[in-house]
């Protein structure tokens, strides 16, 4: 597919360790799964995802620790991750100061007012209420933010993202997952956002 | 990730969790039935097969506990079935018995133990490799045993099938040590199409039933026998008694012998066929790191960045922890100065590269029992100490 | 009509392995006998019949009988005899073992069998207690009675192995004692062509271990205990609640018909399969 060659001319080189975190509920596995398999399977990069939750289904931080490499992933964890979701107050205090200095973070203000004020690169949206206003439902989100990541920092493309959307979830929801998709593209184009490293 | 390719030349590329890995490929091995219990980590395993069993033709059953899940397991190996258990710490201290009851019975089948923190209880969701030592001797009395350590889910999907394929070609149980990190981490994976998975399955009786016939009678080279398949006109009996090869129970001292030690030999005989490792910059190597599992990658990583500022540091990944791989050791321990062995657990495999490195190197250990991975940095600590 | 005589089942046996390791007296043989006489009766194909037993006197039976036979880990029968009925539907499976092995190391695997009504018949071989052992109480040693490790008397209360069968889900309960020898013959053969889970309870006697401590020192003084404290279920039905504290009902204690578990599990596979 034509979106794959184009995705993979932008893709930045290197590894890239990434946390999606938010509260149990708002689909924080799936989102690092997606991201993880959009750039696994849609460009030659490998990728290792780890979930971590606590025994509790809902509520409670939920997180995705996710690598992203151009070489051979050796470790597979997080040691100092450049690219962090943080979709709850929660998860951005137990993350936040883990992350690089000049670390891409998005940020999800519906949810979160505290900021570590030590980061440069900072994409601030209230996704979730942007959700619930222009999709009806708080749980595209998540999907909102890989929109926005996509859009931001050309690791996976809203093309391919949208491909894997497909093969994940019930058809009745695949629309809303798509058009949030979009309108974290748009967002992001709209704040003309910049990451700098 | 459900879905298949529609073209077959396009190559299956999926991202997969290492449970998942080890599910399908035993599916791809010609596993057929699958007893469990519920256990964490080890659940998404049950949880594949019981949707995808059926669709094969095959049995899946949640039997009432991890003793009769193991049990369940070996009555249907006995008729001839591919047949698989998977369990965590707990429940595989629970399956102890009938392990030793499959390796003395001769009875083919896949055991997997998905690695938690112990003992006890002790951390349902976090990794350990502490059950090095129980994968080897947890059932009582002397028997052999085959243990494969998958480190990525490449890995869990290419040993999965290799446990099988071990398990059916030597007529013995086969356990597959995986851990919390490697069966819980989603990666990127190839599937093989089924035309390039290599599969064995067990030799079935060259002759016809007869009164004469003795199930237990070795062959030669591979001293295994040819068992019937319950249900084939044999009548032959399968007893955990020590027994004869005619299947039926003995205490003469020199039949005892017999089985034990053909039991044995039949595995170590053909150690160098079982014991697969991965080895990485070893050549001109003054330290070796030797790890398995998940911890593996973090001594590659270790080994990767020490190339790169010309330290001469190599790597040794065992895949296979049992029959321990000593010959890989006898000739390494004369070309460097010092092994660092890398385990999540108090120190397992360290004791047994110190007993056939023979003092001819150092063997130094890094045991980390704290329910989380090994780290790059904690290795390289490690190593300064060492110097 | 059986004969009485023994040519009728030997080509049953394997009759290099014997002479059996029961003591002379033992009810073993007089339930292996019966067994027998019920797969000559059903005339059952030998090639397809699968016998699994535990661990204990009574479990050693398997070697004797001339079919597949799996003498299992202590307890364990009957898992073996689920995975091998699963793989294998078509085949007659049925659990030859002890009251200890059933009832007390075992019994997780019991209730749980008749619970999914797998098709497969359990015999019940109770001497109520463990003889293999040296005479140890067992979860069937009556209320009072003793055992080397009841050596002042049971203060334990039994199980009711065929009250337990049928509150767990089994199809077809059954029970009867070595002195209703014939009549057990036709117990077996109902059990074995019931399709579900049968439990066919045999009370026998164990005069060596058993007796001896209870005042039933012979096996004429065991089956005789056995003609005196059972009576068939329905001149049960029909005894007071302080009468039937004295007696064993015999006979079929329940049958009925449910769903059995291969026959589900076979409908699903059947719709599920090659639809991936």
């Amino acid at each position: 597919m034509t979106d794959k060659n184009q995705a993979s001319s932008k893709v930045p080189e290197g590894r890239f360790e990434i946390v999606v975190s938010g509260s149990g509920g708002q689909g924080i596995i799936l989102g690092g799964k997606l991201l993880a398999e959009t750039a696994a399977v849609h460009s030659n990069r490998q990728a290792a995802m780890t979930p971590c939750y606590g025994p509790e289904v809902r509520g409670g931080v939920s997180t995705a620790e996710l690598i992203i490499d151009s070489a051979t992933i050796n470790y597979p964890k997080i040691i100092r991750p450049n690219v962090m979701i943080a979709m709850s107050q929660q998860a951005m205090d137990k993350y936040g100061q883990a992350l690089e200095s000049h670390g891409l973070v998005i940020v999800n203000t519906s949810l979160i007012d505290i900021v570590p004020d030590h980061f440069r690169n900072v994409f601030a949206a209230p996704l979730t209420s942007v959700a619930i206003k222009e999709l009806n439902t708080p749980v595209v989100a998540n999907m909102i933010a890989l929109g926005a990541l996509a859009a931001i920092s050309g690791l996976i493309s809203a093309e391919a993202l949208k491909h894997t959307i497909k093969k994940h979830v019930p058809a009745k929801v695949l629309d809303v997952d798509r058009q949030a998709v979009d309108k974290g593209v748009e967002l992001a184009r709209e704040s003309g956002f910049l990451w700098r490293l | 990730m459900n879905s298949a390719p529609k073209h077959p030349e396009q190559p299956d590329i999926r991202l997969m969790q290492g449970n998942r890995a080890c599910a399908e490929a035993a599916l791809a091995a010609g596993m057929r039935f699958f007893a469990g219990y519920p256990i964490t980590p080890s659940s998404e395993i049950a949880d594949f097969l019981a949707s995808a069993l059926p669709r094969h033709g095959g049995s899946f059953i949640q039997m009432e506990d991890e003793i009769a899940s193991m049990g369940a397991v070996l009555g249907a190996s006995l008729t001839g079935v591919k047949a698989m258990t998977a369990t965590s710490g707990p429940g595989f201290s629970l399956k102890q018995e009938l392990i030793g009851y499959a390796a003395l019975c001769e009875i083919p089948c896949v055991i997997v133990n998905v690695q938690r923190g112990g003992p006890s209880t002790g951390l349902p969701t976090s990794p350990a490799q502490s059950d090095v030592m129980q994968s080897k001797w947890g059932s009582h009395g002397d028997y052999p045993m085959v243990v494969l350590a998958p480190s990525s889910v490449k890995e869990t999907y290419e040993l999965t099938i290799q446990a099988f394929n071990f398990a059916e070609m030597l007529r013995t149980p086969v356990i597959l040590l995986s851990d919390e990190i490697t069966g819980h981490l989603y990666e990127k994976i190839t599937i093989p199409p089924p035309e390039a998975v290599p599969v064995i399955t067990r030799r079935s009786p060259r002759v016809a039933p007869n009164a004469s016939y003795k199930p237990y009678l070795p062959n030669e080279p591979d001293l295994v026998p040819d068992i019937p398949d319950i249900g084939t006109g044999f009548h032959f009996h399968t007893t955990g008694l020590i027994h004869t090869p005619d299947g039926f129970p003995t205490r003469e001292p020199e039949e005892v012998r017999a089985l034990i030690t053909r039991l044995h030999d039949k595995i170590n005989s053909r150690k160098h066929e079982i014991c697969l490792y991965e080895e990485r910059n070893t050549g001109d190597a003054e330290l070796i790191l030797c790890s398995f599992g998940a911890s593996s990658r973090s001594c590659f990583q270790v080994v990767e960045d020490a190339r790169k500022e010309g330290r001469k540091i190599g790597g040794i990944g065992l895949k296979t922890l049992w029959p321990f791989p000593d010959f890989i050791f006898h000739k390494l321990s004369s070309s460097v100065k010092a092994i660092l062995v890398c385990e999540m657990n108090c120190g397992h495999i360290i004791g047994e590269v110190e007993r056939v490195c023979e003092g001819r190197c150092r063997v130094e250990g890094l045991g980390k029992c704290t329910g989380t991975m090994i780290t790059p940095s904690e290795i390289e600590n490690a190593i300064k100490r060492i110097k | 009509m059986q004969s009485n005589g023994l040519s009728e089942i030997k080509h049953l046996l394997r009759t290099h392995r014997l002479p059996h390791i029961w003591c002379p007296g033992c009810g073993n043989g007089i339930i292996t006998q019966a067994f027998l006489r019920a797969v000559r009766r059903l005339d059952l194909d030998p090639d397809k019949i699968c016998i699994v037993s535990g661990i204990g006197c009574s479990s050693r039976v398997v070697e004797y009988l001339d079919f597949d036979t799996v003498h299992t880990a202590h307890g364990r029968a009957i898992p073996f005899a689920t995975g091998i009925k699963i793989a294998r539907p078509e085949l007659n499976v049925v659990v030859l073992a002890g009251d200890g092995d059933i009832a007390a190391i075992g019994g997780n695997h019991f209730i749980h069998g008749a619970r999914r009504n797998i098709d497969i018949t359990v015999i019940i071989f109770n001497n109520s207690n463990y003889g293999m052992t040296g005479g140890q109480y067992s979860p069937l040693t009556l209320f009072g009675e003793k055992a080397t490790t009841a050596p002042y008397g049971m203060v334990e209360q039994p199980f009711d192995m065929c009250e337990l069968a049928r509150g767990a889900g089994a199809t077809f309960v059954a029970r009867s004692t070595t002195w209703h020898a014939k009549k057990l013959v036709d117990l077996i053969v109902q059990g074995v062509e019931h399709r579900g889970f049968s439990s066919i309870e045999v009370i026998t006697g164990c005069h060596v271990n058993y007796g001896k401590r209870n005042c039933r020192e012979t096996a004429v003084k065991m089956l005789q205990w056995q003609k005196e404290h059972s009576v068939p279920i329905e001149r049960f039905h029909s005894m007071t609640e302080e009468e039937r504290k004295k007696y064993f009902p015999v006979g079929i204690i329940h049958s009925e018909t449910r769903p059995e578990y291969t026959e589900e599990y076979a409908k699903i596979t059947r719709i599920k399969r090659d639809d991936r």
